[in-house]
């Protein structure tokens, strides 16, 4: 176990410069790397940091937003829901009126049609009535329709002398002196006689009688005294008959009249 | 059958002379230097490191945090004298698993010339540290009758740990020797593991000491 005293020197030798590449070569590089690779991981956790503190306070604000934004889309739906409803009420309210309006045009057709089917039944009956009093007249009686008017008309001519010639010389006194006898048909020279007849008697005044034929009359005969009017028609026959078939038509369930009335109310 | 491979010389010329020993520990150097250099050139800052450079790192940084264990609070400052006393010892050490291989750490001449480095870096960097003056009033601490104490002190911890070291390296060494010619089979194979494991172990006693030495040396009122 001697010791080697060259050997000694050559190991301190040979340690020391083991030391100093150890050092340039092993220990520097490693430490160098570890502090870089600190100071990366601190740049890097520093960074995160940052970044983090700015995704929290951009996490808030879209929080917030969030919020606003739903607390604007309640605003909104129910800011739409009233609308809504209001334009559902303005909706109905115009689907009333509608109503109420084609209802009313309807009323008016109906009536109208109401109006004009009375009119051409009237019309029709008083044709029928006439062609019926006619023929029964002349099978039964043996006498003109035509005749029996001016029969009858003479007859409410006397039958209301009293009262009529005070008026009659009333207004004959008051007013011009001229008559006006106007019928639905050509009266016969007998019938005026008769007809003059009776008047005259009425009458104190002279009086000058002018006949006219007239499709407006129904049937008829009238005496026109400016104003004033004696008359007879089968008018008041057919008001009466008239007035009956209102009765009967307003008498009608309203379902019914509808039905009948459906295809004409316009849509 | 030699007791240290000094008495192996290869080359002599005059003095000089080039010995098992030095020879083995130039290629121990060259192998250290070359295997240094090849992890450390592909080192990388990244997170993603390589597995020898990961190896390396934590090998340097346990060092690191043993030195500092120990009362050193720069340990950087002697991550070059003292990592290099682990890794030379561990890795001479350590090369006993290769048949043949003389462990320069079972020549005297090397322990000696290691405590001597430890002998002189102690009062070396304690000087530097605190001044001379500082250091030289250590001697005298606690009281002056202690200065040849203190001296003889220096000297005897070198010498233990020279001794120490060639003593169990160079004994794991002749214990297996024998052993192969005792039972040549098992049994060398079961103590050169236990040398490896004592190689470790020594060279972590005596980087410890050394430590503990220049720690001494630096700061006088920590370590006592």
């Amino acid at each position: 176990m001697a010791i080697d005293w060259f050997t000694v020197s050559a190991q301190i030798v040979n340690f020391l410069i083991l030391v100093w590449l150890l050092n340039r070569f092993l220990y520097k590089p490693i430490l160098n790397a570890i502090d870089a690779r600190e100071q990366r991981i601190s740049a890097q956790l520093e960074e995160a940091t940052a970044i983090k503190a700015t995704a929290e306070q951009e996490h808030e604000t879209y929080q917030r937003n969030i919020a606003e934004i739903k607390q604007k889309r309640t605003e909104l739906l129910a800011e739409a829901v009233q609308q809504a409803e209001s334009e559902r009420q303005r909706l109905i309210e115009e689907a009333r009126s509608e109503i109420a309006r084609l209802s009313e045009q309807w009323q008016q057709a109906l009536a109208s049609q109401q109006h004009s089917l009375q009119q051409q039944l009237t019309r029709r009956i008083q044709q029928e009535v006439i062609a019926i009093a006619r023929k029964v007249l002349a099978d039964l009686a043996t006498v003109d329709l035509e005749q029996q008017i001016s029969t009858v008309f003479i007859q409410r001519l006397q039958q209301q002398s009293k009262q009529l010639a005070k008026q009659f010389n009333a207004y004959a006194s008051s007013h011009a002196s001229n008559a006006l006898i106007r019928s639905t048909f050509e009266l016969s020279e007998q019938q005026r006689l008769s007809i003059e007849k009776s008047i005259k008697s009425l009458v104190q005044h002279h009086i000058e009688i002018q006949y006219e034929t007239s499709s407006d009359l129904l049937c008829g005969i009238e005496l026109l005294v400016d104003s004033f009017k004696i008359a007879w028609s089968i008018d008041d026959y057919l008001y009466r008959m008239e007035s009956s078939l209102n009765e009967l038509f307003q008498q009608l369930p309203a379902g019914e009249e509808l039905t009948s009335q459906n295809t004409n109310v316009p849509v | 059958m030699h007791l240290s491979p000094d008495e192996l010389i290869l080359w002599q010329y005059g003095f000089f002379k080039l010995n098992n020993t030095i020879v083995t520990t130039w290629i121990l150097m060259a192998v250290l230097v070359i295997v240094s250099i090849r992890i450390t050139s592909h080192l990388t800052t990244d997170t993603d490191i390589s597995r020898q450079q990961n190896a390396l790192e934590v090998i340097i940084l346990t060092i690191c945090s043993q030195i500092k264990e120990v009362g050193i609070q720069k340990p950087r400052q002697y991550l070059g004298f003292i990592g290099t006393i682990f890794i030379f010892i561990a890795t001479a050490n350590l090369f006993t698993i290769f048949p043949g291989y003389e462990p320069p750490t079972g020549s005297v001449s090397t322990t000696f010339a290691l405590a001597i480095c430890v002998f002189i870096a102690s009062p070396v960097y304690g000087i530097a540290e605190r001044g001379i003056v500082d250091y030289l009033k250590s001697y005298l601490q606690p009281t002056p009758i202690m200065l040849p104490f203190n001296i003889i002190s220096e000297i005897s911890r070198t010498f233990a740990l020279a001794i120490r070291l060639f003593g169990n390296i160079m004994s794991g060494e002749m214990i297996l020797a024998i052993l192969l010619v005792i039972t040549p089979f098992i049994f060398p194979i079961v103590m050169s593991l236990l040398g490896l494991l004592t190689g470790v172990v020594q060279a972590y006693i005596f980087t410890i000491l050394a430590t503990v030495y220049i720690a001494a040396a630096t700061s006088d009122s920590e370590i006592t």
